[in-house]
């Protein structure tokens, strides 16, 4: 009688604990890095509309490329609700574009076209044309109305993304095995597009730039801020895997995943102390591999800790023969 | 010390002779002896159940289990290792890739494919084991067995336990690691007492009975899916070595023209040639026995050769 009262309390305590965490994530990091995103993106609305300077105007996009990373890193509103799948491509098209964006933003800036008829493209509309906006040639009153149709479109989509978190958060409060595997399977998914998308294709070092650096396929090569990027999207697996709460590691450290979990952290951070060899925006130069090289190690730590977590009893009945 | 000793097999659900497993094939084998009266004599005669051949394979299977704990597990590879290798090449080659597929359709299909590639390999190991010389020679151990008993699925060659090993640590491995490389942190089976669905009801249908003398069969259309103890018995008998290679199921027989119904043939004797048996009469001769007969066929190949 008194191991089963024991296993009833351990199960209980699991449960209540995996709800804490949970419920920590969407505060913690969900809501609070799309509020950031928002406040970055309305303050560089405002010092649009103020006429602040150039050079502030640069400041306001840096803190909203930072704070935007961090919510495309973590991104689960596509799993809340199957209808924000396409959010995030109305907002950043890196990797999700085929045709040539400045081409094209140049051409809508030079051209004398009502700005709500040329701004007729998505992408048109994305933080990607909003840096090509911002940081080519004289920022003149054009630039401007452009930025701010740009903006508009980037909080109210920022503001769709929230109300997903909010209003439907129903499934990752309460079907944990659900939550865990949305969890694992984002963080694996942005290790890759970090190490390949990020640093490998323009360091050279991936398989598909094969040995061929070029600085300029850098996501954010305009206006330098792809370490900055960088830095957002590892500062985001240091909140879910190494915070100063109760996180999600440390649920997996108690169901028995300590080793894992340590490697995992140890990875986040060689991972930020490598980006030191990222200087002046330069992948081309050779210390960069150092730095993918532990972002490489980083994504298969996820994937060795994704083994190990599976448990999958695949025993075929003895290894004998017949 | 009971790890050595073997006795955890009788309670462990990925054993063979897991003691529901055993329950459920004596029940099996209660009923076709109600119904096959003439062959109770053979089951329950201690001349089968103490049989010279038999006592070999009680011995054989402490013996090989101390060699198996002690010297084979330490060495595998895990299939752990072999899927991050498989998720990581998968990931390095084609990028990362996800197919959106519901929980429960992943768990019943990772099941499945388990399950299917793992008859598959087993069949074709199997099947190597007959028609290479070499491997022959130790698979021999298995087949001379004069009676079956449920002990003798153990009377396995230790390489032959090696090689088993590895094909199934690679082949699982290499699934999972296709599954979780599509699926993810989906990935997940369906299981009874801890064991895979179609292994568990596999084995409560009379996995026991296929080394035994109780001739249980199913119905001829349920004999070209699934491979019936006496199916396995007929694999034993001397005239049939090549046929009915299959572990749980009869298609990789059916497929590749090794398949035999079971009332095709009627009187089966197990074991090998008489003039081989002798060499076969003791647990220690079973272990060293085919490295003798390889190193012998090698120095016969060497003289050919010169």
């Amino acid at each position: 009688m008194k191991k089963i009262v024991l296993v009833c309390l351990l199960l209980l305590s699991s449960l209540i604990a995996e709800e804490k965490v949970m419920k920590s994530i969407l505060d913690n990091v969900l809501l609070q890095n799309v509020n950031s995103a928002l406040n970055s993106a309305h303050t560089l609305e405002e010092d649009l509309k103020s006429d602040k300077k150039t050079q502030q105007l640069h400041e306001d996009f840096k803190k909203l490329v930072y704070s935007w990373k961090k919510v495309e890193t973590f991104y689960l509103a596509a799993d809340f609700n199957e209808d924000s799948i396409d959010t995030p491509r109305y907002i950043d098209v890196f990797h999700n574009l085929k045709e040539n964006l400045q081409t094209q933003m140049q051409r809508v800036i030079d051209s004398k076209e009502d700005l709500e008829i040329e701004m007729y493209k998505n992408s048109f509309k994305s933080i990607n044309a909003l840096e090509y906006v911002l940081y080519t040639d004289g920022f003149d009153e054009r630039r401007k109305e452009l930025s701010l149709i740009i903006m508009k479109n980037i909080i109210s989509r920022l503001g769709e993304i929230k109300e997903v978190y909010i209003n439907d958060s129903k499934k990752f409060l309460s079907d944990f095995k659900w939550t865990n595997d949305v969890i694992i399977n984002m963080l694996i998914d942005s290790t890759f597009k970090l190490r390949d998308w990020r640093v490998g294709d323009i360091s050279g070092d991936s398989r598909k730039a094969k040995g061929i650096a070029d600085n300029r396929r850098a996501e954010y090569y305009i206006s330098s801020n792809s370490k900055n990027a960088i830095r957002a999207i590892l500062d985001t697996h240091e909140q879910i895997m190494n915070s100063t709460e109760y996180d999600f590691a440390d649920m997996l450290i108690e169901n028995g995943f300590k080793k894992e979990v340590q490697l995992i952290r140890t990875d986040i951070v060689k991972a930020k102390q490598n980006l030191k060899y990222l200087q002046n925006e330069n992948f081309e130069s050779k210390e960069v591999k150092i730095l993918y090289a532990s972002l490489d190690k980083l994504h298969k730590s996820y994937y060795l800790s994704l083994v190990n977590a599976l448990e999958i009893n695949t025993k075929i009945l003895d290894a004998d023969g017949d | 010390m009971e790890n050595y000793l073997g006795f955890e097999y009788f309670f462990d659900a990925n054993k063979r002779i897991y003691y529901i497993y055993i329950i459920s094939s004596f029940l099996l084998a209660f009923i076709y002896l109600l119904l096959n009266p003439k062959d109770k004599r053979v089951n329950f005669s201690s001349k089968l159940w103490l049989h010279k051949s038999a006592q070999v394979d009680y011995i054989y299977f402490f013996m090989v289990n101390l060699i198996k704990i002690s010297l084979i597990f330490p060495l595998l590879l895990s299939s752990k290792t072999v899927a991050l290798a498989t998720v990581l090449f998968l990931s390095d080659h084609f990028g990362y890739q996800r197919i959106n597929m519901s929980y429960e359709m992943v768990l019943a299909l990772f099941t499945f494919t388990v399950f299917i590639v793992s008859d598959f390999t087993r069949y074709c190991l199997h099947r190597l084991l007959h028609t290479i010389p070499l491997l022959w020679n130790f698979h021999k151990v298995h087949h001379s067995a004069k009676v079956l008993t449920p002990m003798t699925f153990y009377r396995v060659h230790p390489i032959e336990n090696v090689l088993f090993g590895l094909r199934y640590v690679l082949s699982i491995g290499c699934v999972s690691g296709i599954f979780i490389y599509f699926f993810g942190a989906k990935v997940g089976l369906y299981e009874i007492i801890g064991v895979n669905a179609f292994v568990f009801i596999f084995s409560l249908l009379g996995g026991n009975l296929r080394h035994s003398h109780v001739k249980f069969f199913y119905p001829k259309i349920l004999e070209k899916v699934l491979i019936s103890p006496y199916m396995h018995q007929i694999h034993h008998s001397k005239k049939h070595f090549n046929k009915n290679f299959g572990g749980s199921l009869a298609i990789w027989d059916y497929l590749f023209r090794t398949h035999l119904f079971s009332h095709e043939v009627k009187n089966i004797k197990f074991g090998l040639r008489k003039d081989q048996m002798k060499e076969y009469d003791s647990a220690l001769k079973l272990l060293i026995i085919p490295f003798k007969m390889s190193k012998k066929a090698t120095h016969n190949d060497n003289i050919n050769n010169n």
